[in-house]
């Protein structure tokens, strides 16, 4: 856990790095266009599940008490959990420790494929019961939120297997390390994305 | 598009370049389904009316690929740009992919005939094709200011290559 140690000192320093905000010449990641434009229209779809959920509110309870709160409260720490330790490895890969680097990246993979297994177990169990997106609104708004989520899920985890695979081949703290960083952020909306869908889909019908 | 990256292989120029040309077809066509419609309206029956209306727009919307390709490839080309200043800047690069890779919602289209993902709901018409409106803003900007960087590298490899050329000959 020696990497925890250091992340706290380095946060407490300044240092001169083209990459972090305020400093003269810092380069905002490109990424970030992508990131603000997903954000935003995940935006409008949570504000149009609010809307319809206001016009059908019984029906929305009733069928978000069929989700598995557990299952979903276990994703979100798999996602965090993953997240965490993407900052590892881009603090890592900042100083140019390429082995730990890559070790955070597989560590962050391998707990995040546990909410790829969580999530189709859950589509599983739903579908068993005959329940499609067609079913009714909300389970409409459940199934594309989720899906639309875990496709830019997968998208990300192929992402951190590449920058695995590349780290092994480059100096992290070259060029790679952009797209590092880009990756990393890229992992962190998907985990925010999830940290609003979980309470808006399976806490806000609980009494 | 094919001078962007002259020095290795013309596969992403060649991918901008078909998806370019290709997402002619559904619009093209498409309007030839409606204007088939408009042609004799008053002797087909609604159900035909309705029939080719639809066609229309299932033929737009599930084509949707076509021209993520192209935005995809852009954006690519733009970010593997080796030049010490590249001809897009990299926030176009990032919006031409995220919005080619957006139009993934209109797979839902077919499955919906009210809301959101209906062909004419808010996010599968509104916010689909305004994003895509942005887009063309955004990349016809950028390729028109690159368009004479690329003349000029052009003129200059010419200059230089052909005496060596005769010289060979």
């Amino acid at each position: 856990m020696n990497d925890l140690v250091t992340i706290e000192a380095a946060a407490l320093q300044t240092r001169e790095a083209p990459d972090l905000p305020g400093v003269p010449g810092a380069r905002v990641p490109g990424i970030l266009t992508f990131i603000l434009a997903d954000v935003l229209v995940f935006g409008l779809l949570f504000v149009g599940f609010m809307v319809e959920r206001h016009g059908q509110l019984a029906l929305f309870d009733r069928s978000s008490v069929t989700l598995d709160v557990r299952l979903g409260l276990l994703n979100t720490l798999i996602l965090v959990t993953s997240g965490l330790f993407v900052v590892l490895a881009v603090h890592a890969a900042r100083e140019g420790r390429a082995k730990a680097t890559r070790n955070w990246l597989l560590a962050s993979f391998a707990v995040g494929a546990g909410f790829g297994v969580n999530k189709l177990i859950e589509y599983g169990d739903k579908l068993a019961h005959g329940i499609s997106m067609l079913t009714n609104d909300f389970f409409m708004f459940y199934y594309v939120l989720t899906g639309v989520h875990f496709l830019h899920f997968l998208a990300g985890m192929v992402v951190l297997a590449v920058l695995w695979f590349r780290a092994s081949r480059e100096a992290v703290d070259g060029p790679l390390f952009g797209w590092i960083e880009s990756g990393g952020l890229y992992w962190h909306m998907v985990d925010l994305l999830w940290i609003v869908i979980f309470p808006m889909l399976y806490l806000l019908g609980a009494q | 598009m094919e001078w962007i990256s002259r020095d290795e292989n013309n596969m992403i120029s060649t991918l901008q370049m078909w998806g370019g040309g290709l997402t002619v077809v559904p619009l093209v066509t498409s309007s030839v389904f409606w204007l088939t419609a408009s042609y004799r309206p008053d002797v087909l029956s609604p159900v035909t009316l309705q029939m080719l209306y639809d066609q229309g727009w299932l033929l737009i919307d599930m084509f949707y690929a076509i021209t993520t390709i192209p935005m995809v490839a852009l954006g690519v080309g733009g970010l593997t740009d080796q030049r010490s200043k590249p001809l897009f800047p990299r926030w176009a690069c990032w919006y031409s992919i995220w919005a080619g890779l957006s139009f993934l919602f209109e797979l839902l289209m077919p499955f919906f005939k009210s809301g959101l993902f209906a062909r004419q709901g808010w996010l599968n018409f509104w916010v689909e094709f305004i994003v895509w409106f942005a887009y063309i803003l955004v990349a016809t900007y950028y390729v028109f200011k690159a368009i004479p960087r690329l003349e000029q590298e052009r003129a200059a490899l010419l200059t230089q290559e052909r005496p060596a050329r005769l010289a060979a000959a």
